[in-house]
C-alpha cells in the first residue's frame, strides 16, 4: 500500500520539477510553480497526516486534483483582475461603471473560490473516519499557519530589497 | 528539511558530531529559515553560558550565603520532605542528617555538588526562558494564522510575492526542498533514507513533450 502511494507522490514530484524547468523566468508561470509546489507539499503532508488507505486515496485524489485545477484557475483570474484594478485606480479617466464591473468580478471570483474549497472539504470529510476528520482539522490549521510563516519571511525579504 | 530535523542537526553541529553532508543540508536550511537561525543563536548563547559556569570563582562566603538562601527558598516553597527530595541524593542525605543532628537550625555544610546543582538549575531556566521567549515573539508576528483558509492564505501569499520576484523564487525553491524531504523521510517508519539524490532543476533538459506525458500520468495517477 505504501509503495503504491509512493508512486503517486513521485509522479507528482516529477511533474512539479518538470513544470519548474519549463516555465522558468515567466512571472505568471512562476506563480503557478509556487501554487503547484504548494499543492504537492500539502498533498504529501495530508496523505501522511491522515494515513489514508488505498481505497480512500483512490476516491479522494481525483476529486482533489479536479478541485485544485479549478481553484488554481480561479486564483490566477483573481490575481489578474486585482493587478488590472491596481492599474485602473491610478487612471483618472476610468468611469464608475468600469470600477463597478471590476469589483463585481473580483467579488464573484472570491465567492467561487470559497465555494469550491468548501465543496471539496465537504466531500473529503465524507470519505474520512472520525479520527481522520479530527486529524484533518488540525493538519489544515497547521499547514495554513506554515504558509503564513512563509509569508512573513517573504514579507521581510521584500522589505530588505526596497 | 523540517525545522525539528534541522534542530537535531544543529545540536549535533554544536557537539562537533555533524558530518560534511549534514552540514551542507543544515546550511541550506538555515539560509531559508529564520526560526532555525534564531534557534542556532539561542543554542550558542546557552552553550557559551554553560561553559562559563565552570570558570566561575566566587569567594566561599558568597557560596555560603547562596546556599542558605537556596535552602530557605526550597523549604518555604514545599513541605520538608518534598523540598529535600528535589535535591540530588547526596545533598538530601546531608540535609536530613543535619536536621536530625541539630534541631536548633544549624545550616548544612557546603558541598561542591550544590554548586553543580545550582549551575544546572540556572542553565535549565535560561534554556526554557529563551525557548519560550523566542517562540512567543515569532507567533506574535503571524497575521491571523488560525482563521484563514488555505485559499485565503494562498491568496495573501501570492499578492505579496507578486511584488517580489526574488522572494517568489526563494519560496518555490524552499517548497521543492520540503517536497524532496517529505519523499525521502518516512516518519512513520522512523527511518531516514540517506539517498544522494541529485535534484537538478536548473540544468535539466526536460522538454515540453516530456511535460505533456507527465501531465497525462499525473491526472491518471491521481
Amino acid at each position: 500500500m505504501r509503495k503504491s502511494r509512493l508512486i503517486y507522490l513521485v509522479i507528482i514530484l516529477l511533474l512539479a520539477s518538470f513544470s519548474e524547468v519549463y516555465g522558468q523566468g515567466h512571472p505568471a508561470r512562476r506563480d503557478r510553480n509556487v501554487r503547484e509546489n504548494m499543492f504537492v507539499l500539502r498533498t504529501l503532508r495530508m496523505t501522511q497526516a491522515l494515513d489514508l488507505t488505498e481505497a480512500q486515496t483512490a476516491a479522494i485524489f481525483p476529486e482533489l486534483n479536479r478541485a485544485e485545477k479549478e481553484k488554481a484557475q480561479l486564483q490566477a483570474d483573481l490575481a489578474r483582475e486585482i493587478r488590472e484594478l491596481r492599474q485602473l485606480i491610478n487612471n483618472e479617466k476610468v468611469e464608475d461603471r468600469e470600477f463597478e464591473d471590476r469589483v463585481a468580478k473580483i467579488l464573484d471570483l472570491r465567492e467561487k473560490i470559497k465555494r469550491r474549497e468548501s465543496e471539496f472539504e465537504k466531500f473529503l470529510l465524507t470519505q474520512l473516519t472520525s479520527a481522520q476528520k479530527a486529524r484533518y482539522i488540525i493538519f489544515d490549521i497547521d499547514f495554513n499557519r506554515g504558509m503564513m510563516e512563509r509569508m512573513g519571511r517573504a514579507g521581510l525579504a521584500g522589505k530588505e530589497n526596497k | 528539511m523540517k525545522c525539528e530535523q534541522a534542530q537535531k542537526l544543529i545540536s549535533d553541529r554544536l557537539d562537533g558530531k555533524l558530518g560534511w553532508w549534514g552540514r551542507k543540508r543544515l546550511d541550506r536550511h538555515l539560509t531559508a529559515c529564520e526560526v532555525c537561525r534564531d534557534y542556532v543563536l539561542a543554542q550558542e548563547i546557552i552553550q557559551r553560558e554553560a561553559l562559563k559556569t565552570e570558570e566561575v570563582d566566587y569567594p566561599p562566603e558568597w557560596w555560603r550565603q547562596f546556599e542558605q538562601v537556596l535552602q530557605e527558598k526550597l523549604i518555604q516553597s514545599a513541605p520538608d520532605e518534598e523540598a529535600i527530595s528535589v535535591l540530588p541524593a547526596g545533598i538530601s542525605a546531608d540535609i536530613k542528617e543535619d536536621k536530625n543532628n541539630n534541631k536548633k537550625g544549624r545550616s548544612w555544610t557546603f558541598r561542591p555538588h550544590v554548586l553543580q546543582a545550582a549551575s544546572l538549575l540556572v542553565v535549565v531556566a535560561a534554556t526554557l526562558f529563551l525557548i519560550i521567549y523566542i517562540g512567543r515573539s515569532k507567533n506574535e508576528e503571524l497575521p491571523l494564522p488560525l482563521i484563514l483558509s488555505y485559499e485565503d492564505s494562498y491568496f495573501n501569499l501570492s499578492q505579496l510575492l507578486a511584488e517580489d520576484e526574488e522572494a517568489a523564487s526563494d519560496l518555490a525553491r524552499s517548497l521543492e526542498e520540503d517536497i524532496l524531504q517529505e519523499t525521502i523521510f518516512f516518519e512513520s517508519e522512523g527511518e531516514f533514507l540517506d539517498i544522494d539524490y541529485n535534484y537538478e532543476t536548473e540544468n535539466s533538459s526536460a522538454q515540453p513533450e516530456d511535460l505533456q506525458v507527465e501531465n497525462i500520468n499525473f491526472e491518471e495517477g491521481l
